[in-house]
């Protein structure tokens, strides 16, 4: 094994081997072996290398995406040697491809739609080895696809391959599939889920198309292949698309998947989804039906910023029992006497990041929570809306935050600390920066003992997190458990407010790693 | 575990799964898939073929504004168990409020298959004339009826009362708390 050489791109060299160096510089020969002027037999030989590339890195690439929170060097440095090569071979194809054939020729949309459906990869390659995306490979989607409309070659069906499965597309849906790839990865899914979610666009591939003017009462999308500042987007702007993509499609064949699960098979039967955890299909079905609505309710989701300014240092804490422990232990169910008095004790032992014995124990009833690093740089606030808050931390830091942690944040001094859940991790152009979205469940949540209801004498006690929703019928309210408590199925008992409370588990509302936000159920109130 | 490998299956049998999930690793998947996306029922899946509890958590569903969970929940209810006639009627009545004509159809031919004397069948017909005013089949039905409000709840299964009582208590609780 050699250890000892330098790849383009890659900040080490562990895990990569002579084979590797091998196939960079198989394209790096590909490259300069490319005949411009026989797009046919260039194209073949970039399909050739793709299936290549594809079949060497297959097991590698299985591997890096089942990976935990914490990649070694090694596996960033695999990584980036993915998306290098994915880039470079994207570089190649879309040189040939972009040829201007004087005449139509037959063999052309098969080189679109090879070099869409690798820059498809290369986005994705990008954002799962963490680099910043390549401002540049919009416009060359845009040109191609271009190039396929001038030529009115767009909806022309041409077989590809991904991962040694062959699949019909059309140059558009190619397309379509590079640019919904380059939106799902803009930090809200993990690389695991990414896959997923990419295995079920390129299954899908039937079914995108576009249309010249939006299908009313639908949910859409639209683009301006024209204008490289612009990718799908929801079209209230007021500057008018060239183009729309509807999503009732999208919408119908989630369905199917759902019916897939329901009859116990994975979608599609093929690829490196098959080889993950229900969990994270399930999390890219959540993932699909939340982007289907806000997408048909662009217009009317407007969500109203609230007084920070931003840039702040705030008071972060992550995990359920981290949370309980340290960052709501004056947000109790029983109130204090003076709220003045909670906010100094607050203040005073407020600290700006958790520390590694908190981190370590913030999921410790479940094992669930592998902490291994400690959070050292300050954490500051970017953006604060009713919805949600936007922070920036350290790369190294944010690398322990995973989509769907929970974490608690205290805005300033004189604000109670908010609960909420981790949905996005964007790396920034700082390479050393991330921002991390969170999504706010409670705005004033409460920490609460429960008592657990049973015939014994000795009831053993149950930690929670009580949840306030603003609907006056009081069915909206929840209960945050770690999945150890939510699993036991019990029924609750709460003092609260000089009121004795009984209350059953409901429906999950909200979950993600070793805890569950869960709707409660009142049995009994006297 | 071997994960399954196949096709999706096709849109139009539903509620009719017993020939895909015979094999017990394809059983298994579909048990693993349930306790995921509806935890509250994992591993007891004969809580799905109690039909008030599952009324009530759809309804609960609803209120959360996750109507497609709803109908998920009550679609997996009907293929463990299809004999659950209020599971049916929520389903058609939602598809009736969603104005989904094709789904309403659907559900209301299986219903008809499962239920041919059922006394709800008028009233469904009702309903069917007036999503589709055109469709000859309902020709003899005339005006339009009231919903028969299949999706609701009565005060019975759950307590508007206690849950209310809570809720002031826990938003007298938390004001002390709320910004100065």
């Amino acid at each position: 094994m050699d250890l000892n050489f330098q790849l383009e791109g890659a900040t080490s060299t562990l895990g990569l081997t002579r084979a590797h160096r091998n196939l960079a510089d198989a394209h790096i020969d590909l490259h300069q072996a490319i005949d411009r002027t026989n797009q046919p037999r260039s194209t073949k030989m970039i399909g050739r290398a793709l299936a290549e590339l594809e079949h060497f890195s297959r097991g590698e690439r299985l591997r890096l995406l089942q990976g935990g929170l914490s990649p070694t060097e090694g596996d960033t440095a695999l990584m980036e040697w993915v998306a290098a090569r994915y880039d470079h071979l994207f570089r190649i194809a879309y040189d040939v491809a972009s040829i201007k054939m004087p005449t139509n020729e037959e063999h052309e949309p098969l080189a679109w739609a090879t070099a869409l459906l690798i820059g498809g990869h290369a986005v994705k390659w990008r954002k799962i080895s963490m680099q910043r995306p390549d401002l540049g490979a919009r416009e060359k989607l845009h040109t191609l696809y271009r190039l396929a409309v001038s030529k009115k070659c767009d909806a022309q069906i041409v077989n590809i391959s991904v991962d040694s499965i062959a699949v019909e597309t059309t140059v558009e849906a190619a397309y379509i599939r590079a640019l919904l790839i380059e939106r799902f990865a803009g930090g809200a899914l993990s690389p695991r889920r990414l896959e997923i979610l990419d295995n079920w666009l390129v299954a899908s591939l039937s079914t995108f198309w576009l249309t010249r003017t939006p299908i009313a009462g639908e949910p859409v999308l639209g683009v301006d292949p024209n204008d490289p500042a612009r990718s799908l987007t929801p079209d209230i702007t007021g500057t008018a698309s060239k183009r729309y993509l509807s999503f009732r499609p999208l919408s119908r064949q989630l369905q199917r998947i759902i019916d897939s699960f329901h009859r116990g098979i994975i979608f599609p039967g093929w690829g490196m989804g098959l080889s993950f955890r229900i969990e994270d299909h399930i999390a890219v079905i959540d993932f699909l039906e939340r982007e289907i609505h806000l997408i048909g309710n662009a217009a009317a989701i407007k969500s109203k910023r609230l007084n920070a300014t931003g840039g702040e240092v705030v008071t972060m804490f992550a995990g359920f029992n981290d949370i309980y422990a340290h960052a709501l232990i004056m947000q109790n169910t029983t109130p204090p006497k003076s709220t003045t008095a909670s906010i100094d004790q607050v203040k005073l032992a407020g600290y700006g990041a958790p520390t590694l014995e908190a981190l370590v124990n913030a999921n410790s009833d479940t094992g669930s929570f592998n902490i291994t690093e400690r959070i050292r740089g300050l954490v500051t606030l970017v953006d604060f809306s009713e919805s949600g808050v936007g922070i920036e931390m350290s790369s190294e830091d944010a690398a322990i935050l995973a989509i769907d942690h929970l974490v608690a944040i205290q805005i300033s001094v004189n604000r109670p600390r908010l609960i909420g859940m981790v949905v996005r991790k964007v790396n920034l152009h700082q390479r050393a920066k991330t921002l991390v979205g969170v999504k706010i469940l409670a705005r004033v949540p409460l920490r609460a003992t429960l008592e657990q209801v049973s015939d014994s004498l000795a009831r053993p006690t149950i930690k929670g997190i009580l949840v306030c929703d603003n609907a006056e019928h009081g069915f909206g309210d929840s209960i945050i458990l770690n999945d150890v408590a939510f699993k036991s199925n019990p029924t609750l008992s709460l003092s609260m407010a000089n009121e004795l409370f009984h209350f059953r588990l409901g429906r999950v509302r909200q979950q993600g790693q070793g805890w569950k936000m869960v709707a409660v159920d009142v049995t009994v109130a006297r | 575990m071997q994960d399954q490998i196949g096709s999706p299956p096709p849109e139009s049998n539903l509620f009719d799964i017993s020939d895909s999930v015979k094999d017990i690793d394809a059983k298994r998947l579909r048990e693993r898939y349930i306790a995921s996306r509806f935890p509250q029922f994992a591993g007891n899946t004969s809580q799905l073929r109690n039909t008030g509890e599952i009324l009530r958590a759809a309804r609960h569903l609803l209120d959360d504004g996750r109507p497609n969970l709803a109908e998920e929940l009550l679609c997996i209810a009907l293929q463990e168990e299809p004999y659950q006639r209020e599971a049916w009627l929520f389903l058609i009545e939602v598809a009736f409020l969603d104005h989904d004509a094709a789904r309403f159809d659907l559900l209301a031919d299986n219903f008809r298959k499962l239920f041919p004397e059922s006394e709800d069948q008028y009233v469904i017909d009702a309903m069917a004339h007036d999503l589709n005013p055109h469709d000859p089949r309902y020709g003899y039905m005339s005006s339009a009826t009231p919903l028969p409000n299949w999706s609701g709840l009565s005060s019975l299964a759950r307590d508007e009362n206690r849950q209310r009582r809570y809720h002031q208590a826990l938003v007298s609780t938390t004001n002390c708390f709320s910004e100065n």
